[in-house]
C-alpha cells in the first residue's frame, strides 16, 4: 500500500496536534501544570509520534518520541516544567513544524536525531544557564513570503470535518431536487407552464435549505485558528524584553472559514505591531505609573450580523501629531489637508501604503507588510477596520467581518450604464434628497440633514459614468459609515434588493479601485459589487 | 462473510490508514470512534466481529474500557493497536481480554498477521 497518499491528512491532523502542543506548552510555562494539562500535551506528542512513524517519516517520528518522554517525566513529577524546559519544548514543536510544511512541499527531512538527544538529556540545572530561547535547527524552506507584501493564504483550514448527520441531510435535499427536476421535465415536456410554479416554488425551498445546510458546514469556531496566538505573542515578548499578560475571549463564536483564514495572518500582524510598537518595555511603563506588564487582549464577539474582533494594548498609544507630521513629511498629503482631517482619519494615516512610524527595522515587525496590506486584506472580505487611540493609554483596533461572504444581500443600483450590487451590511440606510440638500465647497459634496453635514460622494462619477439627473429632481442617496463617520453614495437610481453569491476577481480586475467582487444575475448579466469603503476612503485617497 | 470492523483512534490519519488497510483484507468497517466514550455510544447501534482500539485516547485509556465492552459484546474480539510496546502493558491488556496486540507503526502485512491469528484461534 502506497502510504504517501495520506500526505494531506497527516499533515492537517499533524498541524492540529502541533497548534495544541504549542498553546499548552505556553500555558503549561505561566504555572499552569495540573495533570490534565500534561496528559494532554502527553497524548498529542504521542498521537503525533504514531501517524508519523505510519507515515515513515522518521525524523518527526523521532523528535515526537523524544517529546514524549520529556512529558512523560513531567508527567512523573521526575521534572518541572521550567523556563527553560519550556523553550526546549516549544523549539522541538517549532521545528517539528517546520518538517511538517517540508512534508506538505514534498520535500526530504533533515536529520533530527542531535535536538531528539537534547531533549533526552535535558536536565534543568544543564541547561538553565543557556541562552533562554532556543530556536530550532531547521531553516524555514519558504521564507520568501515575508518580503511580499500581501499575506499568503494559509492552508491549515484546507480541510473540514462535517457531521455525518448533516451529510445525510445533504443527501436527502439532493434526493428531493431530483424529484422536482422531474417534475419540471415532465410539465415542460407538455408545456404546462402553470403546472410549475408548484415545483419551482419547492426548488427555491429546496435551495434555500440546501444554502443553510452548507453555511452551517463552512461555520468554525474562532478558536480553531486562535490557539496559534499565546505562543506567538509569548515569544515576541520574550525577544523583545516585554512582560504582557496576552488574553482571548470569544473563542466559540462562529464564523465562515473562508472569513477566518483570510484573517490569520492580519490577526498576526496587528498583535504583533501591538507587541513591537504599541507595549511599551517594564522599566518605561513603571516610570509612566503603569504595571511592568503590558495588557493585550483579543476579543471576539457578535453583534447581529457582524463578527467584531477586537485587539486591545494599554500600551503608549499613538500620537495623531507625530502621524499627520509624518505622512506630510512622506508627502503622502499636504500639510493643509493634514491639519483638516479628523483624530479618526488622522489615526488611519497609519493604513496608506508606505506609511511608516517605526524608527528603525526591526527583526519583529520592521520587515513584511504593513497596515496597509492588513486594511485591504480586511476590506477584500467585506469588513472594515477602525483605529482608537490615546496617547499614554493603549490602542484598539476594531475589525468588523461578516458572518459570511459568499452570499450576500445586495442592494442593486444603477450608475450611469453600470448597474451595481451593494453589500447590505455597508448600507445604514436610503433616502431620496433634493438639489437644495447639497452643499457643495470646492470639490466635496455634502448632504445637509439635521442640521448637520455629511460628505456625499458621487458615484457615478467615482466609476466615470456619465451623470443622469432623474426627471423627478429626487435624487437616491446610499447612507454608509466610513470610520464611524456617516457617509452618503449618490447613486442614480435604486432598482431593489436581491441575495447574490460572491465571486472573488482576479487580477487584473481585482486591482479595480471601489469593486470587491462580482456576482452574476438570473439574465447572465455580470454585476460588480461595490465596497463602499473603498469608495469612501479618507480624504488622501481622493 | 467478511469481518465487520469498529475502529477507534483519536487520530483521524490512523483511523483512516488502518480503515484501508482492513478493507484491502476483506473487511467491513461499520464505525469508528475518536474517544471513549464514543466508542462506548457506538457499541449501542452496532456490533462488530473486531475492535482495534487505541490505548491512549482523549477521555480514557483504551485498557480501562476493555471491560465494558467485554461485558457488553462478549463475542467481540478486541484487538489493541498501539505504539507502545512496554511488555507489563501488553501483559495487561492481554490479561484484560485482548485477542491481539497491533502495534503502531502497522503495516498491510502487520494488519493481515493479526487477522489471520484471530481466523486460527
Amino acid at each position: 500500500m502506497d502510504i504517501s497518499r495520506y500526505r494531506d491528512l497527516f499533515v492537517s491532523e499533524a498541524r492540529e496536534h502541533l497548534t495544541a502542543l504549542g498553546s499548552l506548552s505556553v500555558r503549561c510555562e505561566k504555572g499552569e501544570t495540573g495533570s490534565s494539562i500534561i496528559n494532554e500535551l502527553f497524548r498529542h506528542a504521542h498521537s503525533l509520534k504514531g501517524m508519523a512513524a505510519t507515515m515513515q517519516l522518521d525524523p518527526i517520528a523521532i523528535l515526537a518520541h523524544a517529546l514524549e518522554d520529556l512529558l512523560d517525566k513531567v508527567r512523573s513529577g521526575s521534572l518541572t516544567i521550567t523556563r527553560s524546559a519550556a523553550d526546549l519544548m516549544l523549539a522541538a514543536i517549532d521545528t517539528l513544524e517546520q518538517l511538517v510544511t517540508r512534508v506538505a512541499d514534498g520535500e526530504g527531512l533533515p536529520d533530527t536525531e542531535a535536538l531528539a538527544n537534547r531533549i533526552r538529556s535535558y536536565t534543568p540545572a544543564a541547561t538553565d544557564g543557556e541562552p533562554a530561547v532556543v530556536r530550532s535547527a531547521v531553516v524555514p524552506s519558504a521564507q520568501a513570503a515575508a518580503d511580499a507584501p500581501r499575506f499568503r493564504s494559509s492552508s491549515d483550514t484546507s480541510t473540514t470535518r462535517i457531521k455525518t448527520s448533516l451529510l445525510d441531510r445533504l443527501v436527502t435535499i439532493s434526493g428531493e431536487l431530483l424529484t422536482v427536476r422531474h417534475s419540471l421535465e415532465n410539465r415542460a415536456t407538455c408545456n404546462d407552464t402553470a403546472g410549475m410554479a408548484q415545483p419551482l416554488k419547492e426548488l427555491s425551498s429546496l435551495l434555500r435549505q440546501l444554502q443553510n445546510e452548507v453555511f452551517q458546514a463552512r461555520m468554525q469556531p474562532f478558536g480553531a485558528i486562535a490557539e496559534r496566538y499565546p505562543r506567538m505573542v509569548r515569544d515576541l515578548a520574550r525577544k523583545s524584553g516585554k512582560e504582557i499578560s496576552f488574553s482571548m475571549s470569544g473563542d466559540s463564536i462562529e464564523l465562515d472559514r473562508g472569513v477566518l483564514e483570510q484573517m490569520i495572518e492580519p490577526l498576526m500582524h496587528l498583535l504583533r505591531n501591538a507587541v513591537d510598537h504599541g507595549l511599551e518595555p517594564p522599566a518605561e511603563r513603571i516610570t509612566a505609573g503603569k504595571t511592568a506588564s503590558g495588557n493585550l487582549q483579543l476579543a471576539v464577539s457578535r453583534q447581529a450580523d457582524q463578527i467584531l474582533l477586537e485587539i486591545r494594548d494599554d500600551g503608549r498609544g499613538m500620537d495623531p501629531a507625530r502621524i499627520r507630521s509624518k505622512a506630510v513629511s512622506q508627502g503622502l498629503l499636504t500639510k493643509q489637508l493634514a491639519d483638516a482631517l479628523t483624530l479618526q482619519e488622522t489615526l488611519l494615516l497609519i493604513c496608506t501604503p508606505g506609511f511608516s512610524t517605526a524608527s528603525g527595522i526591526s527583526d519583529i515587525s520592521g520587515r513584511g507588510v504593513g497596515m496597509d496590506v492588513v486594511q485591504s486584506a480586511i476590506q477584500t472580505i467585506g469588513g472594515t477596520l477602525t483605529i482608537d487611540s490615546l496617547p499614554g493609554s493603549g490602542t484598539t483596533i476594531t475589525l468588523r467581518l461578516p458572518v459570511s461572504v459568499a452570499i450576500i444581500h445586495a442592494l442593486m443600483v444603477r450608475c450611469g450604464e453600470l448597474q451595481l450590487a451593494v453589500p447590505v451590511s455597508a448600507v445604514t440606510s436610503t433616502c431620496e434628497i433634493r438639489h437644495h440638500e447639497i452643499l457643495q465647497r470646492g470639490r466635496e459634496l455634502y448632504l445637509l440633514r439635521d442640521g448637520a453635514e455629511i460628505p456625499l460622494r458621487n458615484l457615478p462619477r467615482f466609476f466615470r459614468q456619465k451623470e443622469t439627473l432623474p426627471d423627478n429632481g429626487l435624487l437616491p442617496v446610499l447612507l454608509t459609515e466610513s470610520n464611524k463617520q456617516p457617509v452618503g453614495l449618490l447613486v442614480d437610481r435604486l432598482l431593489g434588493q436581491q441575495e447574490v453569491f460572491v465571486r472573488p476577481l482576479h487580477h487584473p480586475l481585482a486591482d479595480l479601485r471601489g469593486i470587491s467582487g462580482s456576482c452574476l444575475l438570473g439574465s447572465g448579466q455580470i454585476v460588480f459589487i461595490v465596497d463602499p469603503n473603498a469608495c469612501t476612503g479618507p480624504v488622501i485617497a481622493q | 462473510m467478511p469481518q465487520t470492523v469498529m475502529i477507534v483512534d483519536d487520530a483521524l490519519f490512523i483511523r483512516t490508514v488502518l480503515r484501508t488497510m482492513l478493507e484491502e483484507c476483506g473487511c467491513q468497517i461499520l464505525a469508528e470512534a475518536a474517544s471513549g466514550l464514543e466508542a462506548l455510544r457506538c457499541l449501542h447501534a452496532v456490533t462488530p466481529d473486531l475492535i482495534f482500539l487505541d490505548i491512549i485516547l482523549p477521555d480514557a485509556n483504551g485498557i480501562d474500557i476493555l471491560d465494558d465492552i467485554h461485558r457488553r459484546l462478549p463475542d467481540t474480539a478486541v484487538i489493541i493497536c498501539s505504539s507502545i510496546s512496554q511488555e507489563q502493558t501488553i501483559h495487561k491488556a492481554l490479561q484484560h481480554g485482548a485477542a491481539a496486540y497491533l502495534h503502531k507503526p502497522f503495516t498491510q502485512e502487520a494488519v493481515a498477521a493479526v487477522l489471520k491469528q484471530l481466523e486460527d484461534g
